[in-house]
């Protein structure tokens, strides 16, 4: 049984326990992309490298076995400048964007793709649902929004953005009845000021599991929204009483008295159209916008901060994630997405899902699993920081099956080959080629989903990134 | 179905090779020497009747360059771009081959004759530039000769039927012809030599032995020629063309034997390059050891890996035993004591002599001590480093001794099995080390119980199928068990853990043929050569720009100073000498003003190069240093496994910025990029390979700064940068035409006896026409 120091701290392990397993007995997580518990270590990515202090070496902790006296050091700053290095490295090559331009540019970060997916496969209730939970007045919207998220659109490179603004306003008009299933944090909070962006604050911070009221002096929510003229009365009114039914305290029509409301309350989120001069306590601030969909996302942005505040734990928020970028395509990688519109019967289809049917999905299908993604926003990387000559080429393999294999977002870590092996698959997966120029591969160019007989579920589960997804997630 | 395939070759190989998953990379060789390339059936016919894998053939016969998966032409020219060929230009030899077959797209002529490709070395650096076309190297080729190269080997080696030679077998001999049969040798014409020689000698009735010996390595010499007639001092003749045996087979064996010595004088020599004009002039290559050049070339030398160059035929077993072959062996036998075979070796300080330099007696301890019933041994002969041939050449020309060392490890580690892991592209390697494992078994010094002791060792060939990255123990061994040669994390070393999970001992060529010397004079008299911590000699492929290359072994601690000039004789076509490269694509540019640094392991370091497996290649002011660095950069990005991050993303960036100073469009701050990344691959590679490669950027930046800095404002300082330069030709021009007759793109042209204009837009920047103008009228800009 070695005994080692971590961190300082001492630990007893098995013999030939690696580095890896021996941190984590101590609680001790030490980023991996290439290694899974059920799988050999692979030793590519080389992003858990940790300091043997005896030796000075980096050394990769998932293959590395612990020896007598070893002093290792998971944290120093040479260690977090090795593991940004290599994130940096893999970023140079990654082809891909973590969120699609037009969720990018939608000031409410609506997750756009997956609800055109959803309205093209017929569920109705999952894209009414996506729609309410990320713009909570998406009808209203739709009535008002100058929709930025159409100008961002990458079909418009073919022949016309999607109607994403009409999608959004029709998904929610086709499906009202409520589905609210949140947790019960046990706090409460005030929200004040009723506009856009604090009704969106509001929305937020109950779906999030807050005891929620909204405050404003105002007799009627919805602030200079009721101002629109090209938004009937009667839509926004039924888009409030939603948010009530919801589960919403409104308390409107009197005075705010501040001192009772800060006493009575865990947090509170201002929304207004100017900042308060002071802002006391647990207080976030939301900026009313003339802008609708931005006050919108304002609401958002302040409501995850009090929650950050109140829980302790880093949210991260949209707009602040990691965000790899693909930046202009090439005509021939719009034909490429193009894949992804799966030519169906047209017939017995709704006008809408034939629209949503014209999305070429260019989103990431794993925007927060993505183990690439969330170690980069945690190593600070900068996709920028060695830059490639030339970028690769978006490429799409088994489009027309259920897993999509994308060669730009794969980081050669080899799991999914050793799944396939495990999974005893007849064809299995294989790399081809050789150093810069590897790719995954099929055997002999057959198809994917024939090499994925029986362990397509194991081999997406295990892609660290969006290389290997369902099409349809 | 492919109905062209005869599958049943398939099963014939399979039935041959193997069943199992580990025989795959010579089932697919065995495939490809049927058909010429990898037919999709012929692999899925092999998963069907072996444990093969289709993600496993998938995965191998992607990862070799040997393998092909498309159709080529009936024959293969092979461009070599190590080193030495690359500075000597065979880039521009390249083009010209391609050019003059029509090849406009794709490797492979319109008939489908000939298939074009650029291999990493052929290991015939004093010959560069060097092409192979199937199994004939050419050596020197230029441009103006690719034409002559291509109808000689159509006229004269396409259908060659191997011919059979009786010698007379009644009458006293007279004496004996020796000829070179290296590759070196083979490539610079001796096979043609040997065939005049056996005609002649047959003509005359004439009884003479022919012995064919191994490396002299005289290689810019070649081909050599030795007459050793008893009681009489040998004659050496260098540069022989088959066009001169007549005279001097007249000269020494003919009725009178007039025999008269033409001594050539030293300096016509040196300054005649092999050439279809020095062909066409015949002349008297006899060299007196005693001559100065020769006595400087071979004076300094201390040949142990290389004990009798020149003089054993490396086919011979019994001459081999006659030079005291076998005697370590037997006495360590005869001792039977493993402990103190490995005493000697520690005695002797000897360190590998594959790059790394680690004492060779502890790593035999620790595969003695491992635990294990079943132990390997590995000769590790996949020496891949463009512009290095040392292990090619002791192969070749010591099989015996080599294998014999083996034993003598094998012996010491307690291992019974054991592999040689030779090379694909050295045909002649593999041949003769088949040959000295099947006379060896029949001695009774291989297989069960050797020399009746109760050792017993069984040695079989593997052969490299081309991937750099396999010189790395643990992706060498990653090969053997059939997989892609992909180095895993040490520990666990292949000491402890190795050739299927058995402990293995891994040595190179060189490190094996030392022993049976070590052995019979002691470790100490080992000891007594070289410097404190690098002890012995060592073996170097001594190439590039310089006068007298070939493959030399030199005490530890001579300065590469002596080497260049003493040995060398100085930078050739007297130009200024710039740099070494040692170490190959792992090693670094050492600049002429460290030409005092001594060769060892630890003074090499110093400097930021490396030993590595032994190429010294000599640079001249000629040679741009960021065009070195893009080279071998470009050489481990193409060999880089792709495993690790560092590695196959960092040196791609690395190479990316190097060219774009080479092709004028560096910008500011690519030095320090360059440096980032250099710092980064160095520092967290999986292996060896990754952890050296930017070594040769590394060094360059250190010593050559300014020449980085003058690439980033668009000015090549030594006018090889072909992006940067633009070639003209000034008011000196006699019109003589020879330029544009050579230029291989046909950018220059004029009228006879008036000034040549070359075409910018057309113009390779190949430097053709500079080399072959007679009044130094091409200028560079």
């Amino acid at each position: 049984m070695p005994k080692l120091l971590i961190n300082g701290l001492a630990v007893e392990v098995n013999d030939g326990t690696t580095v890896l397993d021996a941190a984590e007995k101590i609680g001790l997580e030490i980023p991996t992309l290439c290694h899974a518990k059920e799988c050999e270590p692979e030793t590519s990515c080389m992003l858990c490298v940790v300091k043997n202090n005896k030796t000075g070496q980096l050394i990769p902790a998932c293959s590395a076995k612990v020896a007598e006296g070893m002093e290792i050091d998971t944290e120093c700053d040479e260690v977090q400048s090795a593991r940004q290095d290599i994130l940096n490295l893999l970023l140079s090559e990654h082809v891909g964007d973590c969120e699609a331009p037009c969720t990018r540019v939608c000031p409410a970060h609506l997750d756009i793709p997956l609800m055109l997916r959803e309205i093209e496969q017929g569920n109705d209730e999952a894209a009414a649902w996506i729609a309410r939970r990320d713009l909570a007045l998406p009808i209203s919207l739709g009535y008002v929004c100058p929709a930025p998220c159409e100008k961002g659109c990458r079909r418009k490179e073919m022949d016309a953005p999607l109607k994403i603004k009409n999608a959004h306003r029709q998904a929610a008009e086709s499906f009202q009845s409520l589905k609210a299933d949140f947790p019960n944090l046990g706090k409460k909070v005030a929200i004040i000021g009723a506009g856009p962006a604090g009704l969106s604050s509001v929305w937020k911070l109950c779906q999030l599991g807050y005891d929620c009221t909204l405050y404003d002096e105002a007799p009627l929510a919805g602030g200079d929204l009721r101002k629109h003229a090209d938004l009937p009365a009667e839509v926004l009114d039924a888009e409030i009483e939603w948010l009530e039914r919801a589960g919403i305290t409104f308390k409107l029509g009197n005075p705010l008295l501040l001192q009772e409301i800060a006493g009575g309350y865990d947090g509170v989120v201002f929304a207004s159209k100017e900042k308060p001069v002071t802002l006391f306590g647990d207080a976030f601030y939301a900026q009313e916008h003339v802008l609708t969909v931005k006050a919108i996302g304002n609401g958002k942005e302040a409501a995850l901060q009090l929650d950050e505040s109140l829980s302790g734990e880093p949210v991260p928020t949209i707009g602040k994630r990691f965000d790899s970028k693909v930046g202009r395509l090439r005509q021939s990688e719009v034909r490429e997405l193009e894949k992804n519109c799966v030519a169906g019967e047209s017939a017995g289809k709704s006008a809408p899902q034939l629209e949503a049917a014209r999305c070429l999905h260019c989103d990431c299908r794993k925007p927060v699993t993505c183990k690439l993604r969330k170690y980069a926003e945690q190593y600070g990387a900068d996709q920028k920081a060695f830059p490639a000559d030339e970028r690769g080429h978006i490429q799409l393999i088994g489009h027309n099956e259920s897993v999509v294999f994308e060669p730009g977002k794969c980081i050669k870590c080899g799991l999914c080959i050793k799944i396939t092996k495990q999974a005893g698959e007849e064809l299995g997966l294989t790399f081809q080629g050789r150093g810069f120029n590897t790719t995954l591969a099929v055997p002999f160019d057959e198809t994917l989903a024939s090499a994925l007989k029986k362990s397509a579920q194991a081999c997406v589960e295990i892609c660290p990134t969006g290389a290997l997804a369902f099409r349809s997630e | 179905m492919n109905s062209d395939l005869d599958i049943l070759e398939v099963d014939r190989i399979v039935g041959e090779v193997g069943r199992d998953a580990a025989s795959v990379i010579p089932i697919l060789q065995a495939v490809q020497k049927v058909y010429k390339y990898l037919p999709e059936d012929a692999l899925r016919r092999i998963c069907e009747i072996t444990d093969i894998t289709p993600a496993q053939i998938e995965g191998v016969a992607s990862f070799f360059s040997q393998f092909r998966r498309t159709p080529v032409g009936h024959h293969m020219i092979s461009v070599c771009d190590g080193t030495a060929c690359h500075v000597k230009g065979s880039d521009a030899v390249y083009y010209s081959v391609l050019n003059q077959l029509g090849i406009r797209e794709g490797d492979t002529d319109a008939d489908g004759l000939f298939t074009v490709q650029k291999v990493a070395c052929l290991g015939c650096c004093t010959l560069a530039p060097a092409v192979q076309i199937d199994e004939t190297t050419y050596g020197h080729v230029r441009t103006d000769t690719v034409s002559d190269m291509i109808t000689d080997f159509l006229e004269n080696e396409a259908n060659r039927v191997p011919r059979t030679f009786q010698s007379l077998e009644e009458g006293e001999s007279l004496g004996e012809v020796r000829v070179g049969l290296g590759s070196c040798c083979v490539a610079g014409g001796s096979a043609k030599i040997k065939e005049a020689l056996e005609d002649e000698l047959a003509a005359l009735k004439c009884k003479v032995d022919i012995k064919p010996v191994g490396c002299v390595g005289m290689c810019h010499r070649t081909p050599l020629l030795e007459v050793v007639i008893p009681g009489e001092e040998p004659v050496l003749y260098a540069k022989v063309d088959a066009g001169d045996i007549p005279e001097i087979i007249e000269r020494h064996f003919s009725a009178n034997r007039p025999f008269i010595k033409v001594r050539t004088a030293t300096e016509s020599w040196l300054k005649k390059l092999y050439s279809p004009e020095a062909r066409n002039v015949p002349e008297r290559h006899a060299l007196n050891v005693r001559d100065e050049p020769v006595a400087d070339f071979l004076g300094r030398q201390q040949h142990i890996a290389t004990e009798h160059g020149g003089v054993l035929n490396p086919s011979d077993m019994e001459e081999y035993k006659r030079r005291d072959g076998f005697k370590a062996l037997k006495s360590v036998f005869f001792k039977n004591d493993p402990e103190l075979v490995i005493a000697t070796i520690e005695k002797s300080g000897l360190r590998g002599r594959g790059g790394g330099g680690f004492p060779t007696a502890r790593k035999w301890a620790a595969v003695r001590a491992a635990p294990g019933d079943k132990k390997y041994i590995i000769l590790n002969g996949d020496e891949g480093d463009p512009g290095a041939f040392m292990d090619r050449m002791i192969m070749e020309s010591y099989p015996y001794r080599v294998i014999e060392g083996m034993i003598i490890a094998a012996f010491a580690v307690g291992a019974t099995e054991g592999i040689l892991y030779v090379r694909a592209e050295y045909p002649l390697a593999v041949k003769r080390v088949r040959m000295a494992l099947r006379d060896m078994e029949q001695a009774g010094m291989l297989g069960e119980h050797i020399l009746g002791n109760g050792h017993s060792l069984k040695l079989r060939v593997f052969e490299g199928a081309g991937a750099f990255v396999c010189g790395e123990e643990s992706a060498l061994i990653a090969s053997l068990e059939g997989r892609r040669g992909m180095p895993t994390m040490r520990p666990p070393f292949p000491a402890e853990k190795g050739l299927n999970g058995c402990p293995t001992l891994v040595n190179n060529a060189e490190t094996y043929s030392l022993l049976p010397w070590i052995i019979r004079n002691g470790g100490e008299a080992f000891a007594q050569l070289g410097t404190a911590h690098s002890k012995g000699t060592k073996v170097f492929s001594l190439a590039g720009k310089i006068e007298r290359g070939g493959l030399i072994e030199v005490p530890m601690g001579i300065t590469i100073r002596e080497v260049v000039e003493e040995i060398g004789g100085g930078v050739s076509k007297g130009r200024k000498f710039k740099a070494v490269q040692v170490g190959g694509p792992s090693g670094g540019c050492i600049p002429a003003e460290l030409g005092d640094t001594t060769v060892d392991f630890e003074a090499l370091t110093e400097v930021g190069a490396m030993m590595g497996s032994g190429g010294f290649v000599v640079l001249d002011d000629t040679d741009c240093m960021v065009e070195m660095a893009r080279y071998f950069l470009s050489f481990t990005q193409s060999e880089s496994c792709g495993k690790c991050t560092p590695c196959r993303v960092g040196t791609k960036r690395m190479l990316e910025i190097l060219t774009r100073l080479c092709e004028g469009n560096g910008r500011d701050g690519d030095i320090a990029a360059l440096e980032k990344l250099a710092t980064t691959v160095k520092g967290q590679s999986l292996c060896g390979l990754g952890k050296t490669a930017p070594n040769p950027v590394l060094t360059t930046i250190k010593y050559f700064r300014d020449e980085f800095e003058a690439h980033i404002k668009g000015q090549c300082p030594a006018g090889k940068c072909k992006k940067l330069i633009s070639f003209s030709i000034n008011d000196d021009c006699i019109g003589c035409t020879k330029c544009a007759v050579d230029c291989p793109v046909e950018a220059i042209s004029g009228e006879p006896y008036s000034v040549f204009e070359i075409d910018s837009e057309k113009c390779v920047r190949c430097g053709a026409c500079k080399d072959i103008c007679p009044v130094d009228a091409v200028v560079i800009k």
